[in-house]
């Protein structure tokens, strides 16, 4: 907790939340107002992700099979360590990766595991790379690097001999440094926002085209998917990733992409368990997120702590659910207000303050 | 989904879409500006395209260049567009300027419906890609502060066929 409790006299991260906030806030309001159906697909989504965790082997059986038959090499890693092993014995060493961002490979730590075997890892989503570069952690799930000033961005990416003067100049130099190793990359990597057992599909949005050229540029791709990230079918995955882009606030986003297939091109799938399967009902409530992050900016204190209260990886109220099902129960589930506003905002309407209860009591019994 | 249950769908949308073909165009031509997108509407696409070119080409340094595609789909209630292929995927994501061209038969009522026809479009191809776009590439990750062309294109424009 002690990081945390210094993380409060950092003004930069409230400030960085704020602005997030007052930027998105109106922006999630507007794509409800505009598109009233989304209220009703994050219900629908709700019952399927009900039936997927009641059942989960029975639908990881079935994406299995329907990957296989489609003749793409399929793992299921019971853990972080397991989910490295297989993508290092993959990608081997002395190889450039281009990665996305992806709260799983954050969970498997799979960046750093990667660059251990001697690979040249590269994220490529500009807010991830600001803190790859920096040696730091993200600050939100979506917004990695709300935390930092234009003039901290223009000092960190010097580190890799990129001059920027402001937001616009460092984002084209970094265009044009990762251009090149996008084309030159053996590997690309990259989570996914759902997939879909009935025909295989990878649905990942994106609004950079980092995720497009990560895909699709590569002779290899990996995909990392978190088992709660299986859906029944094609159209609730399109939902899912409907819901948690309007849900953010960035709705349409400017680029979806379905990956079912790339021939002639070769792809992996490396399902995670990770503590997913064996969650009690309780936490099986978490499970239904769809990682819009909502929760993380309007929590009070997500806004004055950023991910460094919440857990190892998700961080904020969600964090406290994640962070006991893929690791271990945090002692900071005594720093929730219990205000519910989590809860309120959630557009799979999870019982956020409950979980964290739930957590405060087993985590004294532990 | 087979492909026979896909085409069902399909055809009923389009039965929606032609009965009332004006109002479809009219909400997809607004939610493409509402995405940022910009919209020329014509009836002759292709010369619109040559224009294109042509005032592109002198605006950009030769390094630049521009991507002309065939939409496979498009969503009126949300302007996003899709395309099939993974070379396609790659081709439009390295781009500077992205054109794409909208015919009326692409027109979906809304995504779910606009991802089947793309699917079944697919399904005809061996590379099982379907990607979609609905605006230029961009970021907000410093400060907030809008930066268009973060990795794909800074330009996306569409041709949407109409008179």
């Amino acid at each position: 907790m002690k990081n945390v409790y210094q993380t409060i006299h950092t003004q930069q991260i409230s400030e960085g939340i704020r602005k997030t906030l007052e930027n998105l806030s109106s922006k999630v309001q507007e794509n409800i107002r505009r598109y009233p159906f989304l209220i009703r697909y994050a219900r629908e989504l709700r019952a399927a992700k009900i039936e997927i965790n009641n059942n989960f082997q029975y639908w990881i059986d079935a994406s299995i099979s329907t990957l296989e038959k489609a003749g793409i090499p399929v793992f299921l890693a019971k853990d972080a360590k397991m989910a490295r092993k297989i993508i290092g014995e993959i990608i081997e060493t002395g190889k450039i990766v281009v990665k996305t961002k992806s709260m799983v490979s954050e969970e498997i730590h799979l960046r750093e595991y990667l660059q251990k075997l001697g690979n040249e890892v590269w994220e490529t989503d500009l807010g991830e790379l600001i803190i790859q570069v920096a040696g730091q952690r993200p600050m939100h799930m979506v917004v990695p690097a709300l935390h930092l000033s234009e003039k901290d961005v223009i000092e960190i990416l010097k580190k890799i001999g990129i001059h920027g003067n402001n937001a616009e100049d460092c984002t084209l130099k970094v265009r044009e440094f990762l251009r090149e190793k996008f084309i030159k990359a053996n590997f690309g990597i990259s989570g996914c926002n759902a997939f879909s057992a009935e025909s295989g599909s990878i649905f990942l949005i994106e609004n950079e085209g980092n995720i497009r050229l990560s895909t699709s540029l590569p002779e290899t791709y990996i995909s990392i998917i978190g088992i709660d990230k299986i859906l029944p079918e094609d159209d609730f995955a399109l939902k899912s990733i409907m819901v948690q882009s309007a849900f953010f606030g960035t709705f349409p986003p400017s680029y979806i992409n379905i990956i079912r297939q790339r021939h002639p091109k070769k792809m992996y799938v490396v399902f995670l368990d990770n503590g997913r399967k064996k969650s009690d009902e309780k936490l099986k409530e978490q499970l239904l997120c769809v990682r819009c992050g909502r929760c993380q900016l309007e929590c009070p204190v997500f806004q004055i702590t950023g991910s460094v209260w919440g857990g190892d990886t998700y961080g904020g109220p969600m964090g406290m659910g994640w962070s006991a099902i893929t690791s271990s129960i945090s002692e900071e589930v005594y720093l929730s207000c219990i205000c519910g506003k989590c809860k309120e905002v959630c557009p799979m309407d999870i019982d956020i303050p409950n979980i964290i209860l739930y957590l405060r009591k087993k985590y004294l019994l532990c | 989904m087979n492909p026979d249950e896909l085409e069902r769908d399909i055809e009923k949308a389009r039965k929606m879409i032609r009965k009332d073909m004006k109002r479809y165009i009219n909400m997809l031509v607004e939610s493409l500006k509402n995405n940022g997108a910009d919209v020329v509407i014509s009836k002759s696409p292709l010369n619109e395209v040559s224009k294109l070119e042509t005032l592109t080409e002198d605006s950009m340094n030769e390094a630049e260049n521009i991507v002309i595609t065939i939409a496979d789909s498009v969503a009126a209630d949300t302007g996003v567009i899709f395309f099939t292929g993974l070379d396609e995927g790659s081709v439009t994501g390295l781009a500077e300027h992205h054109i794409t061209i909208v015919d009326k038969d692409a027109i979906m009522p809304d995504i779910l419906f606009a991802f089947k026809l793309a699917l079944w479009k697919s399904m005809k191809k061996e590379h099982g890609v379907v990607f979609a776009s609905s605006s230029a590439s961009k970021t907000a990750d410093i400060e907030g502060k809008v930066v268009w062309g973060a990795h794909g294109p800074r330009k996306f424009t569409v041709i949407l066929e109409g008179g």
